[in-house]
């Protein structure tokens, strides 16, 4: 790897890869393999498939370096790529995909179902569980990879006005799941009545 | 039943904020690393063989043409010293031109001494036509303003 790598950004990176270099192309690889590995193992739901479009996306991403624009960003071109590979993924594997993700046995309190497991993970368990694929890939991207608006818009190939319905959609599904039924003495709504009106960035 | 949201409602921490910060781990197989620089090492090399077999078959390519180029030089070659050979050709042109027209004077003999019985009403016709042709001139000049 170049030893001066860490000071560069991901676009200075890519140019390099772009006139030959193959150290930028991995110090880009080390950087971003777990990122991209971790969303298409969320979209997925397969840890074999992962992996194996994990490197497709990367093999894609080398050999279609000479027509990023070093002006953009990277993370959003990189995962558009991610995406496309696992949606070509599952297009081609359509039997398996259509295996609906296995349900929550009691879908009226989810709360009780998460309460063995770690709250944390259980959460986004629970998003990709209950969410359309858009809308978890929208949330997963803005939450986790911190991106914009634009940046999801880019990814996802929808416009700006369209993510921020699908986040609000995504947010009011999730509040609305992890709302206590009528037993529970908690009561989510009125302890955090504000997850209904999240501001977007 | 304990929640397993209530350190987010404790804290009074968002949804928002719940999702940002409980980005759940995921474990990274050890060996992808290498099998993603291995997949993409193989891409390259197979690129450079493709472009090297390219120059190759271009390199001979080049060689293999060279000789015919040769041959090709030495035809235009061969038909610059036939261009340059033209003069005699043109000598034996102007023989057949002096034949040709020696042909035609022998024709203009020949009629010249048939009957005037045999060419007369020939020569009557051409007469007529020649006539009207003079006519035609003469009308058309007085036509004009």
């Amino acid at each position: 790897m170049i030893s001066e790598a860490p000071s560069l950004s991901d676009e200075a990176l890519a140019r390099q890869t772009q006139a030959g270099s193959m150290e930028a192309f991995e110090e880009l690889v080390s950087r971003y393999e777990r990122r991209v590995y971790a969303f298409i193992s969320q979209s997925c739901r397969n840890g074999m498939d992962a992996a194996e479009i994990t490197q497709e996306a990367f093999v894609k991403a080398y050999q279609a370096i000479s027509q990023f624009d070093p002006k953009r960003t990277f993370a959003p071109w990189l995962f558009t790529i991610a995406r496309r590979k696992c949606v070509d993924h599952f297009r081609a594997m359509r039997p398996a995909s259509d295996e609906s993700p296995p349900e929550l046995s009691d879908t009226n309190n989810p709360a009780e179902l998460l309460a063995v497991e770690d709250e944390r993970r259980q959460l986004w368990n629970l998003a990709r569980r209950i969410l359309p694929q858009t809308q978890f890939e929208a949330i997963w991207l803005h939450y986790v990879e911190d991106m914009n608006l634009a940046e999801v818009a880019k990814v996802l190939g929808r416009p700006q006005t369209y993510i921020k319905v699908l986040l609000f959609r995504a947010r009011k599904t999730l509040a609305e799941r992890l709302k206590p039924t009528r037993a529970n003495t908690h009561s989510l709504s009125q302890t955090m009545p504000h997850v209904y009106e999240i501001p977007v960035r | 039943m304990k929640s397993p949201f209530a350190k987010f409602r404790n804290s009074g921490d968002s949804l928002e904020s719940a999702l940002r910060e409980s980005t759940p781990k995921t474990e990274f197989p050890a060996t992808l690393h290498n099998s993603i620089m291995r997949a993409i090492h193989a891409v390259r090399r197979e690129d450079a063989n493709q472009a090297s077999g390219f120059a190759m078959f271009e390199g001979f390519a080049k060689t293999r043409w060279l000789p015919a180029a040769g041959f090709a030089g030495l035809v235009l070659l061969g038909v610059l010293i036939a261009i340059h050979n033209r003069p005699e050709r043109t000598t034996s042109n102007s023989q057949a031109l002096r034949q040709m027209s020696a042909a035609f004077t022998a024709s203009q003999e020949i009629v010249d001494a048939l009957p005037s019985v045999t060419v007369g009403p020939l020569s009557d016709e051409l007469d007529k036509v020649n006539q009207d042709l003079d006519r035609t001139a003469e009308f058309l000049l007085a036509t004009l303003p």
